[in-house]
Protein backbone atom coordinates (compact mmCIF):
# COMPACT_ATOMS: atom_id res chain seq x y z
CA UNK A 1 0.00 0.00 0.00
CA UNK A 2 2.90 2.18 0.84
CA UNK A 3 4.79 1.59 -2.26
CA UNK A 4 1.14 2.60 -4.06
CA UNK A 5 1.24 6.04 -2.16
CA UNK A 6 4.22 6.98 -3.45
CA UNK A 7 3.07 6.19 -6.90
CA UNK A 8 0.18 7.85 -7.08
CA UNK A 9 2.32 11.43 -5.20
CA UNK A 10 4.60 11.11 -7.99
CA UNK A 11 1.87 10.77 -10.98
CA UNK A 12 0.46 13.59 -9.14
CA UNK A 13 3.93 15.57 -9.13
CA UNK A 14 4.59 14.63 -12.46
CA UNK A 15 1.18 15.94 -14.11
CA UNK A 16 1.54 19.16 -12.26
CA UNK A 17 5.17 19.83 -13.72
CA UNK A 18 6.11 21.80 -16.53
CA UNK A 19 7.09 18.95 -18.06
CA UNK A 20 3.91 17.36 -18.38
CA UNK A 21 2.50 20.45 -20.37
CA UNK A 22 5.46 20.38 -22.95
CA UNK A 23 5.08 16.23 -23.07
CA UNK A 24 1.65 17.11 -23.92
CA UNK A 25 2.08 20.26 -26.43
CA UNK A 26 4.74 17.95 -28.32
CA UNK A 27 2.20 15.22 -28.78
CA UNK A 28 0.08 17.70 -29.73
CA UNK A 29 1.94 19.34 -32.44
CA UNK A 30 2.73 15.48 -33.48
CA UNK A 31 -0.84 14.57 -33.97
CA UNK A 32 -1.33 18.41 -35.91
CA UNK A 33 1.76 17.33 -38.42
CA UNK A 34 0.85 14.06 -39.18
CA UNK A 35 -2.33 15.68 -40.89
CA UNK A 36 0.05 17.38 -43.60
CA UNK A 37 1.92 14.01 -44.32
CA UNK A 38 -0.32 12.01 -46.18
CA UNK A 39 0.05 7.98 -46.49
CA UNK A 40 3.22 8.21 -44.36
CA UNK A 41 1.57 9.87 -41.78
CA UNK A 42 0.89 6.95 -39.24
CA UNK A 43 4.58 5.40 -39.61
CA UNK A 44 5.91 8.50 -39.35
CA UNK A 45 3.98 10.10 -36.08
CA UNK A 46 4.53 6.42 -34.59
CA UNK A 47 8.56 6.87 -34.99
CA UNK A 48 8.60 10.49 -33.50
CA UNK A 49 6.19 9.44 -30.11
CA UNK A 50 8.23 6.94 -30.11
CA UNK A 51 11.31 8.65 -29.73
CA UNK A 52 9.82 11.45 -27.43
CA UNK A 53 8.65 8.25 -24.86
CA UNK A 54 11.87 7.17 -24.82
CA UNK A 55 13.35 10.16 -24.29
CA UNK A 56 11.52 11.03 -21.80
CA UNK A 57 11.65 7.79 -19.93
CA UNK A 58 15.19 8.61 -19.65
CA UNK A 59 14.88 11.96 -18.25
CA UNK A 60 12.37 10.43 -15.98
CA UNK A 61 15.24 7.86 -14.94
CA UNK A 62 17.64 9.81 -13.94
CA UNK A 63 15.45 12.83 -12.44
CA UNK A 64 13.51 11.12 -10.94
CA UNK A 65 15.58 9.62 -7.16
CA UNK A 66 18.07 12.88 -8.01
CA UNK A 67 15.37 16.25 -7.73
CA UNK A 68 13.86 14.20 -4.38
CA UNK A 69 17.60 13.90 -3.14
CA UNK A 70 18.27 17.54 -4.36
CA UNK A 71 15.38 19.49 -2.47
CA UNK A 72 15.71 17.26 0.37
CA UNK A 73 11.78 15.83 0.26
CA UNK A 74 13.26 11.86 0.02
CA UNK A 75 15.09 12.60 3.48
CA UNK A 76 11.54 13.79 4.31
CA UNK A 77 9.65 10.72 3.00
CA UNK A 78 12.39 8.83 4.75
CA UNK A 79 10.91 9.79 8.18
CA UNK A 80 8.35 7.55 7.36
CA UNK A 81 7.82 3.88 8.29
CA UNK A 82 9.08 2.80 4.84
CA UNK A 83 12.25 1.75 3.55
CA UNK A 84 14.09 3.34 0.61
CA UNK A 85 13.64 0.25 -1.89
CA UNK A 86 10.06 0.94 -1.45
CA UNK A 87 10.38 4.40 -2.12
CA UNK A 88 12.14 3.77 -5.11
CA UNK A 89 9.60 0.86 -7.01
CA UNK A 90 6.56 3.58 -5.74
CA UNK A 91 8.71 6.36 -7.85
CA UNK A 92 9.16 4.18 -10.91
CA UNK A 93 5.74 3.22 -11.00
CA UNK A 94 4.30 6.80 -11.17
CA UNK A 95 6.48 7.42 -13.08
CA UNK A 96 5.79 4.40 -15.33
CA UNK A 97 1.74 5.12 -15.09
CA UNK A 98 2.86 8.67 -16.41
CA UNK A 99 4.44 7.42 -19.24
CA UNK A 100 1.50 5.47 -19.78
CA UNK A 101 -0.64 8.56 -19.63
CA UNK A 102 1.26 10.30 -22.29
CA UNK A 103 1.17 7.18 -24.20
CA UNK A 104 -2.58 6.75 -23.75
CA UNK A 105 -2.95 10.31 -25.08
CA UNK A 106 -1.05 9.90 -28.49
CA UNK A 107 -2.93 7.01 -29.06
CA UNK A 108 -6.37 8.70 -28.71
CA UNK A 109 -5.22 11.47 -30.80
CA UNK A 110 -3.98 9.30 -33.58
CA UNK A 111 -7.26 7.38 -33.37
CA UNK A 112 -9.34 11.09 -34.04
CA UNK A 113 -6.81 11.82 -36.12
CA UNK A 114 -7.49 8.26 -38.34
CA UNK A 115 -11.08 8.82 -37.89
CA UNK A 116 -11.10 13.03 -39.31
CA UNK A 117 -8.52 11.97 -42.38
CA UNK A 118 -11.30 8.57 -42.77
CA UNK A 119 -7.91 6.28 -42.47
CA UNK A 120 -8.13 3.25 -41.65
CA UNK A 121 -6.19 2.35 -37.82
CA UNK A 122 -5.66 -1.12 -37.18
CA UNK A 123 -5.84 -1.69 -33.17
CA UNK A 124 -1.89 -2.85 -33.65
CA UNK A 125 -1.16 0.81 -35.13
CA UNK A 126 -3.48 2.07 -32.43
CA UNK A 127 -1.44 0.17 -29.21
CA UNK A 128 1.64 0.68 -30.47
CA UNK A 129 2.94 3.08 -27.88
CA UNK A 130 1.08 1.31 -24.84
CA UNK A 131 3.04 -2.48 -25.94
CA UNK A 132 5.91 -0.39 -25.76
CA UNK A 133 5.81 0.71 -21.81
CA UNK A 134 7.93 -2.36 -20.31
CA UNK A 135 10.81 -1.62 -23.01
CA UNK A 136 10.56 2.46 -21.81
CA UNK A 137 9.95 1.01 -17.82
CA UNK A 138 13.24 -1.31 -17.98
CA UNK A 139 15.01 2.01 -19.49
CA UNK A 140 13.58 4.39 -16.74
CA UNK A 141 15.02 1.84 -14.11
CA UNK A 142 18.35 1.62 -15.95
CA UNK A 143 18.74 5.51 -16.17
CA UNK A 144 17.62 5.76 -12.34
CA UNK A 145 20.01 3.20 -11.54
CA UNK A 146 23.22 4.45 -13.38
CA UNK A 147 22.54 7.56 -12.07
CA UNK A 148 23.24 6.87 -8.85
CA UNK A 149 26.65 5.71 -9.46
CA UNK A 150 27.92 8.55 -12.13
CA UNK A 151 26.77 11.64 -13.11
CA UNK A 152 23.13 12.12 -14.20
CA UNK A 153 24.03 13.18 -17.55
CA UNK A 154 26.40 10.42 -18.55
CA UNK A 155 23.94 8.23 -17.27
CA UNK A 156 21.06 9.63 -19.63
CA UNK A 157 23.82 8.79 -22.36
CA UNK A 158 24.21 5.32 -21.66
CA UNK A 159 20.30 5.03 -20.90
CA UNK A 160 19.93 6.60 -24.76
CA UNK A 161 22.31 3.63 -26.39
CA UNK A 162 19.89 1.47 -24.97
CA UNK A 163 17.52 2.08 -27.73
CA UNK A 164 17.66 -0.45 -30.49
CA UNK A 165 18.31 1.93 -32.89
CA UNK A 166 21.86 1.79 -31.61
CA UNK A 167 22.53 -1.93 -31.26
CA UNK A 168 22.83 -2.78 -35.15
CA UNK A 169 25.51 -2.07 -37.62
CA UNK A 170 22.96 -1.18 -40.14
CA UNK A 171 21.05 0.99 -38.21
CA UNK A 172 23.97 3.20 -36.26
CA UNK A 173 25.07 3.76 -40.37
CA UNK A 174 21.24 4.70 -41.09
CA UNK A 175 21.12 7.30 -38.37
CA UNK A 176 24.67 8.70 -38.69
CA UNK A 177 25.87 7.67 -42.08
CA UNK A 178 29.28 10.25 -42.04
CA UNK A 179 30.48 8.64 -38.62
CA UNK A 180 34.15 7.87 -38.92
CA UNK A 181 35.34 4.54 -38.87
CA UNK A 182 36.60 4.85 -35.12
CA UNK A 183 34.05 7.09 -34.15
CA UNK A 184 31.89 4.32 -35.68
CA UNK A 185 34.05 1.42 -34.11
CA UNK A 186 33.12 3.46 -30.21
CA UNK A 187 29.72 3.80 -30.69
CA UNK A 188 29.01 0.36 -31.59
CA UNK A 189 31.30 -1.60 -28.76
CA UNK A 190 29.53 0.80 -26.26
CA UNK A 191 26.00 0.08 -28.10
CA UNK A 192 26.71 -3.53 -27.88
CA UNK A 193 28.23 -3.71 -23.59
CA UNK A 194 24.63 -1.24 -22.75
CA UNK A 195 23.07 -3.91 -24.72
CA UNK A 196 24.11 -6.31 -22.83
CA UNK A 197 23.58 -4.91 -19.62
CA UNK A 198 19.98 -3.42 -20.68
CA UNK A 199 18.75 -6.86 -22.53
CA UNK A 200 14.99 -6.62 -23.50
CA UNK A 201 15.48 -4.12 -26.07
CA UNK A 202 18.16 -6.36 -27.53
CA UNK A 203 16.94 -9.58 -26.58
CA UNK A 204 13.33 -9.15 -27.15
CA UNK A 205 12.80 -6.28 -29.24
CA UNK A 206 15.05 -7.93 -31.93
CA UNK A 207 14.17 -11.58 -31.33
CA UNK A 208 10.40 -10.70 -31.24
CA UNK A 209 9.38 -12.68 -34.60
CA UNK A 210 11.78 -15.55 -32.80
CA UNK A 211 9.40 -15.28 -29.56
CA UNK A 212 6.75 -15.46 -31.23
CA UNK A 213 7.14 -18.34 -32.80
CA UNK A 214 7.58 -20.74 -29.90
CA UNK A 215 5.19 -18.47 -27.35
CA UNK A 216 2.43 -16.45 -29.65
CA UNK A 217 2.12 -12.92 -29.20
CA UNK A 218 0.17 -13.05 -26.19
CA UNK A 219 3.15 -15.46 -24.74
CA UNK A 220 5.76 -13.09 -25.88
CA UNK A 221 4.59 -9.99 -24.46
CA UNK A 222 3.83 -11.86 -20.69
CA UNK A 223 7.08 -12.82 -20.78
CA UNK A 224 8.24 -9.63 -21.60
CA UNK A 225 5.99 -8.11 -19.32
CA UNK A 226 7.93 -10.48 -16.52
CA UNK A 227 11.11 -9.72 -17.73
CA UNK A 228 10.54 -6.08 -17.79
CA UNK A 229 9.46 -6.06 -13.63
CA UNK A 230 12.48 -8.21 -12.99
CA UNK A 231 14.83 -5.93 -14.69
CA UNK A 232 13.28 -2.79 -12.78
CA UNK A 233 13.10 -4.61 -9.73
CA UNK A 234 17.32 -5.48 -9.82
CA UNK A 235 17.44 -1.56 -11.19
CA UNK A 236 15.86 -0.71 -7.89
CA UNK A 237 17.84 -2.96 -5.70
CA UNK A 238 20.97 -1.88 -7.00
CA UNK A 239 19.82 1.94 -6.56
CA UNK A 240 18.75 1.51 -2.88
CA UNK A 241 22.11 -0.25 -1.87
CA UNK A 242 23.76 3.20 -3.64
CA UNK A 243 21.85 5.72 -1.84
CA UNK A 244 22.34 3.55 1.50
CA UNK A 245 25.93 3.69 1.59
CA UNK A 246 25.44 7.56 0.68
CA UNK A 247 23.98 10.41 3.63
CA UNK A 248 21.20 11.53 2.35
CA UNK B 1 10.08 2.70 38.30
CA UNK B 2 11.97 4.65 35.16
CA UNK B 3 9.85 5.56 32.14
CA UNK B 4 12.70 6.73 30.07
CA UNK B 5 11.91 6.32 26.71
CA UNK B 6 15.62 7.70 25.33
CA UNK B 7 18.48 6.72 27.12
CA UNK B 8 21.66 7.64 25.98
CA UNK B 9 25.30 6.21 27.65
CA UNK B 10 28.69 7.40 27.07
CA UNK B 11 27.41 7.57 23.13
CA UNK B 12 30.05 8.95 21.23
CA UNK B 13 29.94 9.78 17.29
CA UNK B 14 33.38 10.29 15.02
CA UNK B 15 33.05 11.36 11.39
CA UNK B 16 36.09 10.33 9.40
CA UNK B 17 37.38 11.59 6.50
CA UNK B 18 41.13 10.75 4.73
CA UNK B 19 42.62 13.76 6.72
CA UNK B 20 41.19 14.16 9.56
CA UNK B 21 38.81 12.57 12.56
CA UNK B 22 35.90 14.47 14.58
CA UNK B 23 34.34 14.02 17.71
CA UNK B 24 30.99 14.96 17.51
CA UNK B 25 29.72 13.40 20.18
CA UNK B 26 32.13 12.52 23.31
CA UNK B 27 30.53 10.61 26.10
CA UNK B 28 27.18 11.66 25.68
CA UNK B 29 24.42 10.59 28.66
CA UNK B 30 21.18 11.98 29.33
CA UNK B 31 17.67 10.41 29.46
CA UNK B 32 14.22 11.51 28.78
CA UNK B 33 10.78 10.48 30.28
CA UNK B 34 7.54 9.80 28.74
CA UNK B 35 5.54 12.61 28.97
CA UNK B 36 9.12 15.09 28.76
CA UNK B 37 9.41 18.30 26.89
CA UNK B 38 13.32 17.74 26.60
CA UNK B 39 15.53 20.47 25.61
CA UNK B 40 18.81 19.79 24.12
CA UNK B 41 20.88 22.98 23.79
CA UNK B 42 24.12 24.43 22.73
CA UNK B 43 25.76 26.63 20.79
CA UNK B 44 25.48 26.00 16.79
CA UNK B 45 28.02 22.97 15.83
CA UNK B 46 27.68 21.84 19.16
CA UNK B 47 26.53 18.21 18.04
CA UNK B 48 22.89 18.89 18.58
CA UNK B 49 21.75 17.66 15.24
CA UNK B 50 24.54 14.76 15.24
CA UNK B 51 22.98 13.38 18.80
CA UNK B 52 18.93 13.39 17.64
CA UNK B 53 20.24 11.83 14.33
CA UNK B 54 21.86 9.26 15.93
CA UNK B 55 18.58 8.83 18.34
CA UNK B 56 16.71 8.79 15.07
CA UNK B 57 19.10 5.76 13.54
CA UNK B 58 19.68 8.27 10.71
CA UNK B 59 23.42 7.87 11.85
CA UNK B 60 24.73 5.34 13.23
CA UNK B 61 27.02 5.82 16.44
CA UNK B 62 30.25 4.99 17.25
CA UNK B 63 30.47 3.76 20.70
CA UNK B 64 28.18 3.84 23.51
CA UNK B 65 24.41 2.51 24.64
CA UNK B 66 21.30 3.85 23.06
CA UNK B 67 17.69 3.17 24.12
CA UNK B 68 14.76 4.19 22.52
CA UNK B 69 11.07 3.50 23.43
CA UNK B 70 12.26 0.18 25.01
CA UNK B 71 14.54 -1.14 22.42
CA UNK B 72 18.30 -1.48 22.25
CA UNK B 73 18.84 0.82 18.41
CA UNK B 74 15.82 0.28 17.21
CA UNK B 75 15.41 0.31 13.31
CA UNK B 76 14.90 2.86 11.88
CA UNK B 77 11.36 1.22 10.36
CA UNK B 78 10.25 0.85 14.04
CA UNK B 79 11.24 3.85 15.29
CA UNK B 80 9.17 5.91 12.35
CA UNK B 81 6.82 3.72 13.03
CA UNK B 82 6.41 5.13 16.55
CA UNK B 83 8.08 8.49 16.56
CA UNK B 84 8.12 11.77 14.09
CA UNK B 85 10.59 13.91 12.75
CA UNK B 86 10.63 17.38 12.39
CA UNK B 87 14.42 18.31 10.78
CA UNK B 88 15.68 21.81 10.70
CA UNK B 89 14.34 23.28 7.10
CA UNK B 90 11.23 20.61 6.82
CA UNK B 91 11.47 19.62 3.13
CA UNK B 92 7.84 19.94 1.54
CA UNK B 93 6.69 19.08 -1.84
CA UNK B 94 6.11 22.81 -3.24
CA UNK B 95 3.49 21.52 -5.95
CA UNK B 96 1.05 19.60 -3.49
CA UNK B 97 -0.95 21.15 -1.65
CA UNK B 98 -1.26 21.16 2.30
CA UNK B 99 -3.63 18.94 2.12
CA UNK B 100 -2.00 16.80 -0.61
CA UNK B 101 0.84 16.82 1.46
CA UNK B 102 -0.83 15.46 4.85
CA UNK B 103 -2.47 12.90 2.68
CA UNK B 104 1.06 11.52 1.71
CA UNK B 105 2.92 11.35 4.71
CA UNK B 106 -0.54 9.87 6.41
CA UNK B 107 -0.59 6.88 4.35
CA UNK B 108 2.99 6.22 4.62
CA UNK B 109 2.57 6.41 8.51
CA UNK B 110 -0.41 3.65 7.48
CA UNK B 111 -3.22 6.14 9.39
CA UNK B 112 -6.65 4.34 9.03
CA UNK B 113 -7.60 5.32 5.18
CA UNK B 114 -11.16 5.81 6.48
CA UNK B 115 -10.13 8.31 9.45
CA UNK B 116 -7.09 9.82 7.14
CA UNK B 117 -9.43 13.03 6.08
CA UNK B 118 -10.82 13.59 9.49
CA UNK B 119 -7.71 13.57 11.15
CA UNK B 120 -6.00 15.39 8.66
CA UNK B 121 -8.42 18.07 9.20
CA UNK B 122 -8.24 17.94 12.82
CA UNK B 123 -4.44 18.95 12.42
CA UNK B 124 -4.77 21.33 9.96
CA UNK B 125 -7.36 23.15 12.46
CA UNK B 126 -4.48 22.65 15.45
CA UNK B 127 -1.25 24.03 13.18
CA UNK B 128 -3.72 26.89 11.96
CA UNK B 129 -3.81 25.70 8.54
CA UNK B 130 -7.34 24.72 7.72
CA UNK B 131 -7.97 28.31 5.57
CA UNK B 132 -4.96 27.34 3.70
CA UNK B 133 -5.12 23.83 2.82
CA UNK B 134 -5.88 23.39 -0.66
CA UNK B 135 -3.39 26.00 -1.36
CA UNK B 136 -0.13 24.80 -2.88
CA UNK B 137 2.57 24.90 -0.44
CA UNK B 138 4.55 27.17 -3.11
CA UNK B 139 3.03 29.92 -2.07
CA UNK B 140 3.06 29.35 1.95
CA UNK B 141 5.17 31.81 4.06
CA UNK B 142 8.34 30.05 6.19
CA UNK B 143 6.07 29.82 9.20
CA UNK B 144 3.23 28.09 7.73
CA UNK B 145 5.32 25.73 6.28
CA UNK B 146 7.09 25.52 9.61
CA UNK B 147 3.73 24.42 11.14
CA UNK B 148 2.67 22.22 8.50
CA UNK B 149 5.71 20.56 9.06
CA UNK B 150 4.46 19.91 12.33
CA UNK B 151 1.41 18.72 11.44
CA UNK B 152 2.95 15.98 9.14
CA UNK B 153 4.99 15.16 12.03
CA UNK B 154 1.91 15.00 14.48
CA UNK B 155 -0.74 13.48 12.43
CA UNK B 156 0.03 9.47 12.94
CA UNK B 157 0.17 11.05 16.90
CA UNK B 158 3.67 9.38 17.56
CA UNK B 159 5.08 8.53 20.81
CA UNK B 160 8.32 11.07 20.91
CA UNK B 161 8.32 14.29 18.43
CA UNK B 162 11.23 15.02 17.09
CA UNK B 163 11.98 18.94 16.51
CA UNK B 164 15.15 20.19 15.16
CA UNK B 165 15.05 23.63 15.61
CA UNK B 166 11.79 24.29 14.85
CA UNK B 167 11.56 27.96 15.14
CA UNK B 168 14.70 28.76 13.42
CA UNK B 169 14.57 31.97 10.26
CA UNK B 170 10.80 32.43 12.06
CA UNK B 171 9.62 36.11 12.77
CA UNK B 172 9.13 36.97 15.79
CA UNK B 173 4.77 35.65 15.38
CA UNK B 174 5.94 33.23 13.86
CA UNK B 175 7.76 31.71 16.74
CA UNK B 176 5.29 32.83 19.03
CA UNK B 177 2.67 30.57 17.20
CA UNK B 178 4.82 27.31 17.04
CA UNK B 179 5.79 28.01 20.43
CA UNK B 180 2.31 27.99 21.61
CA UNK B 181 1.47 25.12 18.77
CA UNK B 182 4.20 23.20 21.00
CA UNK B 183 2.86 23.95 24.49
CA UNK B 184 -0.32 22.80 23.20
CA UNK B 185 1.49 19.12 22.39
CA UNK B 186 3.06 18.87 25.17
CA UNK B 187 -0.28 20.31 27.64
CA UNK B 188 -1.99 16.89 25.81
CA UNK B 189 0.63 14.53 26.96
CA UNK B 190 3.22 14.45 23.87
CA UNK B 191 7.03 13.57 24.51
CA UNK B 192 9.14 16.28 22.96
CA UNK B 193 12.45 16.31 21.72
CA UNK B 194 13.86 19.83 20.85
CA UNK B 195 17.41 20.86 19.68
CA UNK B 196 17.28 24.34 20.36
CA UNK B 197 19.97 27.77 20.57
CA UNK B 198 16.79 29.97 21.83
CA UNK B 199 17.48 29.56 25.47
CA UNK B 200 14.08 31.66 26.47
CA UNK B 201 12.16 29.05 24.51
CA UNK B 202 13.79 26.10 25.38
CA UNK B 203 13.35 27.75 29.12
CA UNK B 204 9.31 28.40 28.69
CA UNK B 205 8.79 25.24 27.08
CA UNK B 206 10.93 22.21 28.66
CA UNK B 207 10.74 20.49 31.95
CA UNK B 208 13.84 19.01 31.43
CA UNK B 209 17.09 20.13 29.20
CA UNK B 210 20.81 18.62 28.68
CA UNK B 211 23.24 20.97 27.69
CA UNK B 212 26.02 20.04 24.64
CA UNK B 213 29.01 21.70 24.09
CA UNK B 214 31.55 20.97 21.89
CA UNK B 215 29.78 17.14 21.40
CA UNK B 216 30.21 17.13 25.27
CA UNK B 217 27.04 16.58 27.76
CA UNK B 218 27.97 19.61 30.41
CA UNK B 219 24.87 19.78 32.31
CA UNK B 220 21.38 17.46 32.36
CA UNK B 221 18.23 16.69 34.22
CA UNK B 222 15.00 18.32 34.98
CA UNK B 223 15.17 22.44 34.63
CA UNK B 224 13.67 22.78 38.23
CA UNK B 225 16.45 21.19 39.48
CA UNK B 226 19.31 22.80 37.68
CA UNK B 227 17.96 26.14 37.96
CA UNK B 228 17.34 25.46 41.89
CA UNK B 229 20.36 23.78 42.63
CA UNK B 230 22.25 26.94 41.38
CA UNK B 231 20.11 29.58 42.69
CA UNK B 232 21.16 33.07 43.35
CA UNK B 233 20.90 35.29 46.33
CA UNK B 234 18.79 38.08 45.76
CA UNK B 235 20.39 41.17 48.54
CA UNK B 236 18.49 44.86 48.17
CA UNK B 237 20.25 47.23 50.47
CA UNK B 238 19.70 50.37 52.03
CA UNK B 239 22.74 53.23 51.72
CA UNK B 240 23.21 56.89 51.48
CA UNK B 241 24.52 58.24 48.12
CA UNK B 242 25.80 55.77 45.35
CA UNK B 243 27.80 52.62 45.67
CA UNK B 244 31.01 53.04 45.53
CA UNK B 245 33.37 50.76 43.19
CA UNK B 246 33.01 48.01 45.87
CA UNK B 247 29.78 47.24 45.64
CA UNK B 248 29.99 47.70 41.32
CA UNK B 249 26.52 45.91 39.72
CA UNK B 250 24.55 46.91 42.27
CA UNK B 251 21.18 48.47 40.68
CA UNK B 252 18.53 50.89 41.77
CA UNK B 253 15.33 48.87 43.24
CA UNK B 254 11.70 50.14 44.75
CA UNK B 255 12.01 52.24 47.84
CA UNK B 256 14.94 54.04 47.47
CA UNK B 257 17.29 50.55 48.17
CA UNK B 258 19.70 49.13 46.06
CA UNK B 259 19.65 45.53 44.48
CA UNK B 260 22.30 43.13 43.83
CA UNK B 261 23.44 39.28 43.73
CA UNK B 262 25.39 37.04 45.27
CA UNK B 263 26.11 33.30 44.60
CA UNK B 264 25.63 31.87 48.29
CA UNK B 265 25.72 32.34 51.89
CA UNK B 266 29.80 32.74 52.10
CA UNK B 267 29.55 35.81 49.40
CA UNK B 268 26.85 37.37 51.37
CA UNK B 269 28.75 37.71 54.85
CA UNK B 270 31.48 39.46 52.29
CA UNK B 271 28.69 41.53 50.83
CA UNK B 272 27.81 42.86 54.40
CA UNK B 273 31.04 43.47 55.24
CA UNK B 274 31.33 45.67 52.25
CA UNK B 275 27.83 47.20 52.72
CA UNK B 276 28.54 48.36 56.12
CA UNK B 277 32.23 49.79 55.45
CA UNK B 278 30.74 51.66 53.08
CA UNK B 279 27.59 53.15 55.73
CA UNK B 280 24.75 50.94 54.63
CA UNK B 281 23.36 48.30 55.57
CA UNK B 282 21.62 44.61 54.42
CA UNK B 283 17.47 45.17 54.29
CA UNK B 284 16.93 41.21 52.66
CA UNK B 285 18.44 38.48 50.83
CA UNK B 286 16.07 35.82 49.79
CA UNK B 287 17.10 33.28 47.38
CA UNK B 288 16.06 33.82 43.23
CA UNK B 289 15.65 31.05 40.67
CA UNK B 290 18.96 31.99 38.12
CA UNK B 291 17.86 32.32 34.19
CA UNK B 292 18.19 29.54 31.70
CA UNK B 293 20.48 31.67 29.89
CA UNK B 294 22.66 32.53 32.94
CA UNK B 295 23.12 28.78 33.72
CA UNK B 296 24.03 27.92 30.10
CA UNK B 297 27.02 30.32 30.39
CA UNK B 298 27.84 29.63 33.78
CA UNK B 299 28.01 25.30 32.26
CA UNK B 300 30.21 25.96 29.51
CA UNK B 301 32.20 29.00 31.32
CA UNK B 302 33.11 26.21 33.80
CA UNK B 303 33.97 23.84 31.55
CA UNK B 304 35.80 26.48 29.35
CA UNK B 305 37.94 27.36 32.72
CA UNK B 306 38.64 24.09 33.48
Amino acid sequence: MKIIAVARFTLLRLSRSRYFFAGAFIIGLLAAATFALGDLWVSTAQNLARMILWLMAIWLGISLVHADRADGTLRSTLTRPISLLEVIVGKLLGALAYLALVAAGFTVLLLLAAWHEGAAVSWRDAVYQLHLLPVHLTVMALAMMLAQFAPRFLAGIVALLAWDNFYTAESINRLFPKLSPTAFDIMHGVARVVHLVCPPTSTFYLSFKDFTVLHGVGGTYALLLVYAAHYALACCLLAAWALNRQEL
Amino acid sequence: MSDAVIQLRGVSKRFATRRAETLALDDVSFEVQRGDVFGLLGANGAGKTTAMRCILGLTHISGGSLRVLGRERPSRHELFARTAYLPEEPQLFAGATGREHLAYFGRLSAVDGVRLPARIDETLTLVELGDAADRRIGTYSKGMKQRLGIAAAILAEPEIIFLDEPTRGLDPLGRKRVRDLLAKLAAGGATLFINSHLLGEVERLCNRVGILDNGRVRAAGKLADLLGENSLLAVRFALLGEPGPELAGAERADGGLWKTTVPDTAALAALSEKIAAAGGRVVSAQAERIALEDYFIRAIGREEQA
